[in-house]
């Protein structure tokens, strides 16, 4: 559905995006991370027919992206991460003067616009002057004015930001739906915790470069390719019974290539990375317990997305 | 590696087609229950641009749907519509009570109870014709002024406030939103003009002016209130500074022009067609010059009346689509110039053609003896030619591709990608070759013209000032460019170029300028050589005044003169270096100051060597500049 190849983009001499390829399938809900000025936004803003790539091209649903701007602005909906709105509008003109915008005839724009302040709980807030609703509120009216006109694919530029929890919870919801309807959906964010739960593909950028890239779960997926190797081992839980002091110099004092790292202790809990398989887990086990402390816990931990973009910006990309 | 991720089984190529249909959710994981209302949306065609292809054309998109935006409550604007109503019915009345109706009792006694005064016209005709000129009057401030600045402020205001933006990510051409932007804030106040303006016609043709006339002049008026909507476009699209201040003022500075300069052209009766170019002048042209000042102005175009409003639709038609065009294309990409290299041509070629227009129409004078001359169309029209032209070359050299951001970018991907390089010595020159092409092109006009207007006339002069006024503009465009390629600040830029190309004007005009000076002096000499040849051995105390400013008070020469005076022994003598020099000041010039003559050119040679030179040194900075940032990287 989204294709990128080779795209890149200067400005002046700084390439803020180099080299990116993306092929995100139809109906896949993006999550778009990385950290401040990684060039997320600029990506996004050249899906989006906003900026003209230097190099390389891109696509949406086989609709060029410079060639072809009228076309593929039909198919696209976006958020910026920073959305001005007509202040002195009505919440419910607003919406009907984008579905005029977009086309829509006015049966549909008027079931359209219910529909959304419906959806996003701007029902209240209909005839309410934009310049009166909350940072929130001004976010849904930029969540629904996305997803106006219906089109094929989104891009969210940190949805979530100045959300409350329950209206994240929403959000999140309201985007699970969404790619129940078939949308696709590109949602560029840094809170990861957010992202984890509905995003079925993830893309890391780093400095422009696009560092990891696929699918979130399944066996090829970057938490399964994650979960086996890291820079520094698996991470671990262990927690004890007593003599957590005691053990904490046992752990730091093993000696050899095998020796637990970036050790954490929490009471009588602790994490570690060990960098060997799951044979020499269970070896390390034996000693502790031969040791004569009381283990009553030793688990390896399921790798989350932060742990992925942890390790695949500090690897700068597993290819 | 991250560019090659797994593809979706139900889109493998990831591409599908241009009109996808529905598709199969990647993880359908406990799908929501969908309310009815969406699962009825979801079944609906979406959107109705999806049903018909790239149907974002002018006609469908003309603006319509941001009328939205701009609109009034409901309320307000019910007040505005009852208000203007009663406007016009004030004036109405106002005027109908100023009429010279005597036996209407209730009037007469109406006007003496609220104006204290006697009828004011003429006669009915009069007032109503001047009930036109007031309506015409309010529509021309509501059009033309009031309007345009409206549209200026709110599309500075949203291009500020990144509004634009959301309207850019719907399925618009750029065109169909500049279009939208500048005719939508004062689109109550333009209909309430049009409506003035109707109303005004119909005044002024109940007040016997003549049908033609009005409609030429309205024609006028709407084309001089689009035009200036379009000059309001560009303006509000070109700058952002001041908060909007510098695009109000841009187009305050546009429109002046479009409303004062063609009225330079009034009292010149080959040139009059111009006038109509400005909507305040139509209505002087048709209704207030032969009412008040009694004066007549015939307009002709290729020597025809009918062909003005021809003229007019075309010209400010043309002109429209220019602005409307360049103000989209700057609105896409503010890098990019403002128009493209054909329209600059076709700007060129219709000024030509409007200058031809001028040449065919003519003043038939008869000569001493008895000859009908009617050639003064064409020198009328080598002026119109040179001053328009002028303008349009310094726009287009304005107008030029070379944007230091856009050049470290370009050079980015050239060295990235390893793509060959044009020569230092050519690249960047083809702006300045286009501009030295239009610039002939308007010469060879020029030259063309002035020889129709006058035959015989020595056309060496004239061919000279223009080969140097081409060279010139050809050497600012590369000054222009050297100047982009190595700042980037727009004030340094300006000063620069301004420096620079003050340089080189001052090593053109000076020579020109002294060689007028010494010609002129060496002319002054002569006749006093002469005189003093001819009256040799009379007695003869007159002098004239010019040969007092040539001796000082002792009798000797002045200083100023002294370098230019040969005393001859006879008259046959000084007759043949008269003869020599008489009719050259270049070669007066080069006789006396060879010095000063070889060091101009000289001066001029190094000049643009230096330019060059400099240039190249730019050019070879932002290489190296690109690759810095590039191996840093």
């Amino acid at each position: 559905m989204i294709e990128c190849e080779g795209l890149t983009r200067y400005y002046g001499t700084f390439a803020a995006v180099r080299d990116v390829n993306l092929n995100i399938p139809r109906g896949a809900i993006c999550a778009l991370t990385g950290p401040n000025g990684a060039g997320k936004s600029t990506i996004m803003r050249m899906l989006c027919t906003l900026l003209t790539p230097t190099l390389g091209r891109a696509r949406i649903a086989g609709r060029d992206v410079v060639r072809d701007t009228i076309g593929v602005r039909r198919l696209i909906g976006y958020l910026p991460e920073t959305f001005p709105l007509y202040d002195d509008m009505l919440v419910e003109k607003y919406l009907q003067f984008f579905a005029k915008v977009y086309g829509l005839d006015r049966d549909t724009a008027k079931a359209r616009v219910e529909d959304f302040l419906k959806r996003l709980g701007l029902t209240e807030k209909r005839d309410a002057k934009i310049q009166t609703l909350s940072r929130g509120m001004r976010q849904r009216l930029g969540v629904a004015k996305s997803f106006l006109h219906d089109p094929e694919v989104v891009f969210l530029d940190e949805p979530a930001s100045g959300l409350d929890p329950v209206a994240r919870t929403e959000l999140r919801e309201f985007l699970k739906y969404q790619q129940h309807l078939g949308k696709t959906v590109v949602v560029s964010s840094h809170v990861l915790k957010e992202l984890a739960d509905f995003c079925s593909h993830l893309a890391i950028v780093q400095s422009g470069r696009l560092v990891e890239f696929g699918p979130i779960g399944g066996a090829e997926g970057v938490l399964a390719k994650y979960a086996g190797h890291s820079l520094s081992g698996r991470r671990y839980a262990l927690r004890v019974l007593r003599d957590a002091a005691r053990l904490e110099m046992f752990l730091t004092g093993i000696a050899g290539p095998e020796t637990p790292a970036n050790l954490v202790r929490r009471d009588l809990n602790f994490t570690f990375e060990f960098p060997g398989g799951e044979e020499a887990a269970a070896a390390l086990l034996g000693k502790i317990t031969a040791a004569g402390f009381l283990v009553a816990q030793f688990t390896p931990e399921e790798p989350d997305l932060e742990a992925v973009y942890r390790r695949a910006a500090g690897s700068g990309g597993s290819d | 590696m991250s560019g090659e991720p797994p593809v979706n089984p139900t889109d493998p190529a990831g591409t599908a087609s241009p009109a996808p249909a529905p598709a199969a959710p990647v993880e359908p994981s406990a799908p929501p229950v969908l309310p009815s209302s969406a699962a009825r949306l979801a079944d609906k065609p979406a959107l109705n641009a999806m049903a018909g292809e790239d149907d974002v054309g002018w006609s469908r998109h003309l603006g319509l749907p941001f009328f939205f935006r701009h609109a009034m409550p409901a309320t307000n604007a019910r007040i505005s519509f009852w208000l203007g109503m009663l406007i016009i019915l004030l004036i109405a009345g106002l005027h109908l009570l100023l009429m010279p109706i005597k036996d209407s009792p209730l009037l007469v006694s109406l006007r003496k109870l609220l104006l204290l005064t006697g009828s004011q016209f003429i006669s009915p005709q009069e007032g109503l014709q001047r009930l036109q000129d007031t309506y015409t009057i309010i529509a021309l401030i509501l059009g033309c002024i009031i309007s345009p600045m409206l549209a200026v402020s709110s599309l500075v205001q949203e291009r500020i406030a990144g509004t634009l933006e959301f309207l850019r990510l719907a399925p618009l051409s750029s065109t169909a939103i500049v279009l939208g932007k500048i005719f939508a804030p004062g689109q109550a106040l333009l209909k309430f003009a049009a409506l003035l303006l109707l109303l005004g016609a119909a005044a002024g043709i109940a007040g016997e002016r003549s049908l033609d006339q009005e409609c030429v002049a309205m024609l006028c008026i709407v084309c001089g209130i689009t035009l200036l909507h379009g000059i309001a476009g560009l303006c509000s699209t070109l700058t952002l500074a001041m908060r909007g201040g510098a695009a109000t003022s841009l187009f305050f500075f546009g429109a002046g022009l479009i409303t004062t300069l063609p009225a330079t052209t009034l009292r010149e009766p080959l040139l009059s067609f111009c006038a109509h170019l400005s909507p305040f002048w139509a209505p002087v042209i048709y209704f207030w010059s032969p009412a008040i000042r009694g004066l007549e102005i015939s307009s002709t175009w290729f020597g025809k009346s009918l062909l003005v409003p021809v003229f007019v639709l075309l010209t400010q038609g043309l002109l429209f689509f220019l602005l409307v065009h360049a103000a989209a294309r700057k609105l896409e990409v503010p890098e990019r110039p403002a128009l493209p290299r054909p329209l600059w041509a076709l700007a060129a070629c219709w000024l030509i053609i409007v200058s031809i227009g001028a040449g065919m129409n003519s003043i038939h004078t008869v000569s001493p003896v008895g000859s009908v001359i009617n050639l003064q169309g064409w020198d009328a029209a080598w002026k119109f030619c040179t001053l328009a032209g002028s303008l349009l070359l310094i726009l287009a050299l304005l107008d030029h591709p070379f944007h230091r951001d856009t050049l470290l970018t370009l050079e980015c991907t050239r060295l990235q990608q390893r793509l060959s390089r044009p020569r230092l010595v050519w690249r960047g020159l083809t702006h300045a070759c286009f501009i030295l092409a239009l610039a002939l092109a308007l010469a060879a006009t020029i030259l063309g013209m002035n020889r129709a207007a006058q035959t015989g006339r020595d056309l060496q002069p004239l061919m000279a000032i223009l080969a140097v006024v081409t060279v010139l503009y050809f050497m600012f465009a590369v000054i222009l460019e050297a100047v982009a390629v190595r700042f980037a600040s727009f004030l340094i830029q300006g000063a620069f170029t301004l420096l620079i190309a003050g340089i080189f004007t001052t090593l053109v005009v000076l020579p020109a300028v002294r060689m007028l000076d010494a010609y002129g002096s060496w002319q002054l000499v002569a006749q006093y050589e002469e005189f003093k040849l001819r009256t040799k051995g009379l007695q003869v105390t007159r002098t004239s005044y010019q040969f007092n400013q040539i001796l000082s008070s002792d009798g000797k020469l002045n200083e100023k003169f002294e370098p230019y005076y040969w005393e001859f022994d006879t008259l046959e003598d000084f007759e043949a270096h008269k003869k020599q020099y008489q009719d050259s000041p270049a070669a007066v010039y080069w006789h006396y100051h060879q010095g000063q003559a070889l060091s101009y050119p000289l001066l001029f040679i190094l000049s643009t060597f230096i330019v060059f030179w400099w240039r190249a040194r730019n050019y070879r900075q932002l290489t190296e500049e690109v690759q810095k940032a590039l191996s840093s990287a």
